[in-house]
């Protein structure tokens, strides 16, 4: 039984999804070929969620029709146009914010004060890299550093060959990592005026696999779509307010090490690897 | 060894889940190595190269989750894996039940925590001070387990916390119990009348485990970082715990326990000492205190004795006489004991995790003997023993702390991983000059949940090197630990001791018969 929606991600696009699969908080419908997501308001929206009220949305329908202007699931049809749209794009930067280079020292601060033990931050503070004790974890290590360092010498097709389906997970490791990449690439593209389309385009093709969670977050990313608690928490990085610990959290908190991973990524993508242009950051 | 594994398809379990599973399954008895992942090409490829990839994952899709166990035996790897239905469901009811994620900030702790009174920083040292800053605007006592922890932040904290009638304990600050609570590396002892300040993360585990062990308790055991009683800092916090301990009803006896204090700092806790009026027992290494109204000792375990002694109303020279008496059983052990050593072993090797111990052992050589720092060797020298060039190559009698950042940069303290002086042991009983080889094991929260797992086959290999070399190698050990401790200091003793080790009950002990095995082969001159 699903009481209320509060919002509907602009992404979500008419087609009929079946179940898919569920978590906790999470109901995922897949087309075959990405996900939507029903979550409660903890998870909050996305350009692919549908935010619904009702602590029993666990027992929810097995499939998902969205027309033009329809919401339905088993037994329940809902207007979209009475439910308000979560517009997923982030727009935040005009004359008055603060430079990219003073978002990403923040960002810096805040992988360092809210990354879980055993998430990406290491790539920042090899002090990290004790966490990692079983061979798996520390194999893992070795190949994201050697995957870091290749982003950074320019080997983008090696770079991502290297961290793709890596680590641990639903969506391992790599994955958020890269998917956090396009998105700091976004973020680069709108702040210095640039086309990084081709070079996010790349990205992604050498990026995807088969599994469909890692498929949606990067597909999401390359398009420049953010989830509302990242998009939040930029948005108040680039004005320079205070945010609250709990926004922080929240982001940081997806997953065991997704949400940090993610960051991560996007600190790479924003402070690094959009500077030096499509043409010079990579030797591909 | 055997390694085992499944693969689960069509079902999907979120990454909390799963690594909470993983730890599950890495921390069970009898698992040597394990792996839940997603069945990417690239896992399967880590998988490979750490030893874990079966025949069956070779077909596995992105979407298949794989779980690999190395195990010691066939029976334990096929036991958890018909256990991992059992351990996806409990985990991700739990965290159906829990729907809200932990918290990641001082902040949102005191909001799930409300009434806290006391946050333990741990976090990377360059970070610390600002948490332990945030901890201490929300009114809480601090400690700080990190180190690397600027001397200008520790003073701003230390100054702001005095104005606010709170602690600090730390930076770098590994023990505390409080209230009956071990945090950090901490033991699990009975409770009583006896408080302890220690500037000395490993003292005050010594000192505290032997007052449990003697059938007495701590009321509180206070750590404040070993800084705090460098002039800089001016013993600040060893001080303000002091008085807290003297303020306190449930406190009877205090012992202080230090390496080095510096000389203005000693006469600032003279000073506060003498404000209480309850007995006082101190061990301060490296400086012949003399204070009035305490009683300064030489040794940890001496401290923990006389003030055990205190709480009886007994006489300093019935913990004399004690140690008397145990001296010359020792010492009788250590004669019949080289008499089986080939010509040629002549030194003793100590290999500590424990900073203290390896001071401790370094004070003790020295009051034992007048003419020993001639050929006295460590990485951490106390005045008048001499420091190795390389700390990886031993020389004479040597001692070694295994717990600087020589050995600890990017590894686990050796109280936790074992190791780095695993092959150390192995080096020095290769070395046909080792007489004897001293060790300590540090039991408790924090330290190595699996002590003889970890450390028996190198003591084996260590011992069948020197037989196969014509040589009988004695291995003295001392345990820090209670029977309540986690990992049960008895049978930690027992598991030693059939292995041929000789198990002593303090770090003075052992040291002392090591001592003692120098002076029988006559390595060790003018015995005092």
């Amino acid at each position: 039984m699903i009481s209320k929606l509060f919002s509907v991600g602009d992404r979500v696009k008419p087609g009929r999804y079946y179940k898919h699969s569920q978590f906790s908080r999470v109901v995922n419908y897949t087309d075959g070929d990405l996900l939507v997501a029903l979550v409660n308001a903890d998870v909050g929206a996305g350009p692919n969620n549908i935010v619904v009220s009702a602590d029993r949305f666990l027992e929810s329908s097995e499939s998902l029709i969205v027309s033009e202007d329809k919401l339905a699931f088993d037994h329940e049809g809902f207007e979209l146009e009475l439910i308000p749209k979560y517009d997923s794009r982030f727009f935040c930067i005009n004359e008055k914010a603060k430079t990219l280079d003073s978002v990403c020292e923040d960002i810096e601060e805040l992988i360092f004060h809210y990354s879980s033990p055993l998430s990406l931050a290491f790539l920042l503070d090899p002090e990290r890299e004790v966490n990692f004790r079983t061979n798996f974890e520390k194999q893992l290590v070795s190949k994201l550093k050697a995957s870091w360092d290749l982003f950074l010498r320019g080997k983008i097709n090696e770079a991502v060959v290297t961290a793709k389906g890596t680590g641990l997970g639903l969506t391992p490791s790599g994955d958020d990592f890269l998917s956090g990449i396009l998105s700091g690439l976004r973020i680069g593209q709108l702040y210095y005026q640039k086309s990084l389309n081709k070079f996010c385009d790349e990205i992604y093709q050498e990026a995807i696999g088969t599994n469909i969670f890692s498929n949606t977050f990067l597909f999401y990313a390359k398009n420049g779509c953010f989830y509302e608690s990242v998009k939040l928490m930029l948005q108040h990085l680039f004005v320079g307010s205070t945010i609250s610990p709990e926004l922080v959290e929240k982001v940081f908190s997806r997953g065991e090490t997704s949400g940090a991973d993610y960051i991560v990524g996007l600190w790479l993508g924003a402070a690094r690897l959009c500077v030096t242009g499509e043409n010079d950051a990579r030797n591909v | 060894m055997i390694i085992k594994g499944c693969i689960i398809s069509g079902h999907y379990f979120d990454s909390v889940t799963l690594m909470s599973v993983a730890k599950k399954i890495s921390g069970s008895p009898g698992v040597i190595d394990a792996a839940v992942v997603m069945g990417t090409k690239e896992n399967r490829s880590i998988l490979a190269g750490s030893g874990l990839l079966l025949k069956e994952f070779e077909n596995a899709t992105d979407s298949d989750l794989l779980f690999a166990i190395k195990a010691e035996n066939n029976e334990t790897a096929e036991n958890l894996i018909s256990r991992i239905d059992e351990f996806l469901k409990s985990t991700s009811k739990k965290d159906d039940e829990k729907q809200e994620t932990s918290p990641r900030s001082i902040e949102s702790a005191c909001k799930f925590l409300s009434g806290a009174n006391l946050a333990l920083i741990s976090i990377a040292g360059k970070y610390a001070a600002a948490e332990a800053m945030k901890a201490l605007e929300q009114g809480m006592h601090v400690m700080i387990f990190s180190d690397n922890v600027s001397l200008e932040k520790e003073l701003e904290l230390k100054k702001y916390a005095i104005e606010r009638g709170l602690m600090v304990m730390g930076p770098d600050c590994g023990t505390a119990i409080i209230n009956g609570t071990p945090l950090a590396f901490a033991n699990v002892v009975n409770r009583g009348e006896i408080g302890i300040v220690a500037a000395s993360g490993t003292g005050l585990q010594e000192v505290s485990c032997i007052i449990s062990n003697s059938g007495k308790g701590v009321s509180q055991a206070i750590g404040t970082g070993g800084r705090d009683v460098k002039k800089e800092v001016g013993g600040i916090m060893f001080i303000e715990a002091l008085k807290a301990l003297g303020d306190d009803p449930n406190t009877k006896v205090l012992v202080l326990v230090s390496k080095t204090p510096h000389s203005e700092v000693l006469k600032k806790i003279s000073k506060a000492l003498n404000e209480i009026k309850k007995p006082k027992v101190a061990v301060f290494f490296g400086v012949d205190a003399n204070l009035e109204g305490v009683h300064v000792v030489k040794t940890l375990e001496e401290a923990a004795f006389t003030a055990v002694n205190c709480t009886e109303n007994g006489t300093a020279e019935e913990v004399q006489e004690r140690l008397r008496t145990r001296r010359r059983l020792i010492k009788e052990a250590a004669r019949r004991g080289t008499e089986k050593l080939a010509p040629g072993q002549k030194y003793v090797r100590g290999l500590f995790s424990g900073g203290t111990f390896c001071s401790e052992s370094q004070v003790i050589f020295k009051n034992m003997y007048s003419n020993m720092s001639g050929n006295i060797w460590s990485n951490v020298p106390i005045e008048a023993f001499k420091k190795l060039k390389n700390s990886w190559q031993s020389k004479e009698h040597t001692l070694i702390d295994l717990g600087e950042d020589e050995f600890t940069v990017g590894r686990p303290h050796p109280m936790i991983d074992y190791s780095l002086r695993n092959r150390k042991i192995v080096d020095e009983a290769s070395d046909k000059e080792t007489a004897v080889i001293l060790l300590d094991v540090v039991l408790g929260y924090g330290s190595n949940m699996k002590p003889l797992k970890d450390l028996l086959p190198v003591l084996e290999e260590a011992k069948s090197i020197a037989l196969e070399n014509g040589r009988y190698l004695p291995i003295v050990c001392s345990i820090t630990g209670t029977e309540l401790d986690p990992q049960n200091r008895n049978k930690v003793e027992a598991g030693l001791k059939e292995a041929g080790v000789i198990v002593m009950s303090s770090n003075a002990e052992a040291s002392e018969f090591a001592g003692y095995v120098a002076t029988c082969l006559g390595t060790a001159l003018g015995e005092k």
